[in-house]
């Protein structure tokens, strides 16, 4: 796979706008993502980092805006066909498939299975098996990578709330996605699996140019992996930059002051952030 | 008690039990595997019967085509039935087919031309041809009955020839879906049961496997139809009310939801049930008029699944371990 052009906007959202009852989740919210970067989002609790996923990979329709990826329109589309194209999302709470075993939840996640397709099943039974191998070579191969490889036949229902994570960031790669949104990936997962997840990242984005968003509470994350960071505050993108300009926006720490955090700092909110049990998904 | 002894008598459960399984076996594709709440299923089995049974007999068609036209109907049924409600919260899909379910015998009922109307096949045609769609069916029982005396002589009777036909169906139906739910494509079903977001965001189109399995559970459905209007050379609109999908979901969840041969298992117990209250006929049953025992089955039905629900809710072929993931 040849690594793609690494500038340009892969994924563009323009006054993106979703009411809930009266609560504006997210009022107008602007933004881009490079291609090729990893990018984190970020914002105080309710800021719509995770409302805004949602709109983008095709869970809730938008009442107002347009987003595009890859030059594309995809504001109109189900979630399948989102995923489908190339742009995959985890969920802040996980959803594992609790009564098929871990491996399977993994290879359910591939793309182009031919045996998916009934009439292709019967007629062409030996693509379908043959895909199989190589969709069971490579779960096993990212199981062992988000240290799940042991579990492989277990119930995905009896992994821990950390391993759910890993469940779900490990089911995302099963797709190649050409981009990933991920919501709190790290919540709950121990920090050196952490930062070998990271790593994994890094490697994705070197060789193969892969896109990465990610929602993230913890600064030091942040501040290390991404080259971009998008800040949120009450449904609106309120300043976008480096880490180090962001980190320093009035704008920012005032969000962050305004909800009882103090964001000013690089150490402070982070360690304070509960794990991701949120009461939204 | 001489019925307990009775060959034919046991022969006959035998045969209810597996039109029963076959009819079950759709429902734990739609139910079981894919979670979906269909509460019409009665409906399918209807509109196989009567399909067929009307072809034959208004249009002439050969049965085999006529049978074959019969499952399609149904199918495409199962696609109507599925577009409007499937996207939708799993309990609209519940009360649409129920709905669904008394539509098709009240259609039965009340197109009396097209159906024969409340007395059934009776009058499909007239007096005197009841079971005129029937014809071409004994003949070809008749052919197998031939066919078993060279094995079993003598005890080949009509209903045994019967019995070895439908559990050969309800076996090759059994490995068939058994293949089908541990394919890639059962794994997307199975997914779907579990989480549609989950299942969506991996791509897959949650809609269309829905749609799927109401069709091919609706297929099901019909195939038990057919051997149902085989093996009664009569039926009307009330052998099809809403209690015989009930009584699916009993033979579902007695033999585990989910598990494939689970449903003839279950689906045998509750032939034996429903056969075997006649044989409560001692003291002081005996007090009962043979139509009140006939109901006492319905008590014992209700029983077994109180039982079922508090002592081993996962069935008997179901793991326990499952009914406690999160
Ligand atoms: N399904 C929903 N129904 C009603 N309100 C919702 C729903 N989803 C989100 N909201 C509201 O929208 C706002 C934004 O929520 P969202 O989950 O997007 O926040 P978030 O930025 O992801 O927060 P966190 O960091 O805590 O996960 C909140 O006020 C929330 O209460
Ligand atoms: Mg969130």
């Amino acid at each position: 796979m040849s690594v793609p052009e690494r500038n340009g906007t892969i994924l563009e959202l323009s006054d993106v706008v979703k009411h809930f009852g009266g609560v504006a989740a997210v009022a107008g919210a602007e933004l881009d993502v490079r291609r090729g970067s990893i990018t984190a989002l970020i914002g105080p609790n309710g800021a719509g980092k995770t409302t805004l996923f949602n709109i983008v990979s095709g869970f809730y329709k938008p009442e107002r805006g347009v987003i595009s990826f890859e030059g594309e329109r995809i504001d109109r589309k189900p979630p399948h066909a989102i995923a489908q194209r190339g742009l995959v999302r985890t969920f802040q709470i996980t959803k594992a498939l609790t009564k098929m075993s871990v491996l399977e939840n993994m290879m359910l996640a591939a793309p182009h299975q031919p045996g998916e397709q009934l009439w292709r099943l019967v007629f062409t039974p030996r693509s379908a098996r043959a895909r199989e191998r190589e969709v069971h070579e490579k779960a096993h191969e990212l199981l062992k990578l988000v240290r799940l490889d042991r579990l492989a036949g277990d119930y995905a229902g009896t992994l821990s709330g950390g391993q759910r994570k890993l469940l779900e960031f490990g089911r995302a790669l099963m797709r190649d996605p050409t981009m990933i949104m991920l919501d709190e990936p790290m919540a709950g997962v121990n920090p050196s699996l952490g930062l070998e997840l990271l790593d994994h990242m890094k490697r994705l984005q070197d060789e193969r140019g892969t896109t990465f968003l990610l929602i993230e509470h913890d600064m030091e994350v942040v501040m290390n992996v991404s080259e971009r960071v998008i800040v949120m505050n009450e449904g609106r993108v309120i300043s976008a930059g480096p880490p180090d300009e962001v980190r320093r926006d009035q704008a920012v720490i005032d969000a962050y002051l305004g909800t009882g955090r103090g964001a000013g700092e690089p150490s402070a909110p982070a360690e304070e952030t509960p794990p991701s049990e949120g009461d939204t998904a | 008690m001489s019925g307990l002894a009775n060959v034919q008598f046991w022969a006959f459960v035998g045969v209810v039990a597996g039109i029963y399984t076959i009819f079950a076996l759709g429902l734990q594709l739609q139910f079981g595997f894919t979670g979906l709440l269909n509460f019409g299923h009665v409906a399918f089995m209807a509109i196989g019967a009567y399909t067929m049974a009307i072809l034959v007999v208004k249009v002439e068609w050969p049965l085999w085509l006529s049978a074959l036209v019969a499952i399609a109907v149904s199918m495409l049924f199962g696609l109507i039935i599925g577009l409007p409600t499937v996207r939708l919260r799993a309990d609209y899909l519940a009360i649409t087919t129920i709905a669904f379910g008394e539509i098709i015998r009240f259609i039965a009922v009340n197109q009396q031309t097209l159906t024969g109307g409340p007395q059934g096949t009776i009058n499909l045609t007239g007096a005197g041809r009841a079971s005129s769609y029937n014809r071409e069916w004994l003949d070809f029982q008749g052919w197998a009955q031939d066919q078993l005396e060279v094995i079993l002589g003598d005890h080949a009777t009509r209903d045994l020839t019967m019995l070895v036909l439908v559990w050969i169906v309800a076996v090759v139906l059994i490995v068939l879906l058994q293949f089908m739910v541990h394919s890639p494509w059962g794994r997307v079903l199975r997914s779907v049961r579990e989480d549609e977001d989950a299942t969506s965001a991996l791509g897959k189109n949650v809609f269309s496997y829905k749609l799927q399995a109401l069709a091919v559970g609706a297929a099901i459905g019909a195939i038990a139809g057919l051997f149902f209007a085989f093996q009664f050379s009569f039926f009307s609109p009330q052998d099809f009310d809403p209690l015989t999908t009930f009584f699916a979901y009993v033979i579902v969840l007695l033999g585990g939801t989910a598990k494939n041969w689970g449903v003839p298992v279950g689906a045998l117990i509750f032939a034996f049930i429903f056969a075997g209250t006649r044989f409560l006929d001692f003291w002081p049953l005996s007090e009962l008029t043979s139509a009140d025992r006939a109901f006492l089955r319905l008590i014992v039905v209700g029983l077994i699944l109180i039982g079922l629900m508090a002592f081993r809710p996962q069935g008997i072929f179901g793991k326990k371990e499952e009914m406690v993931l999160e």
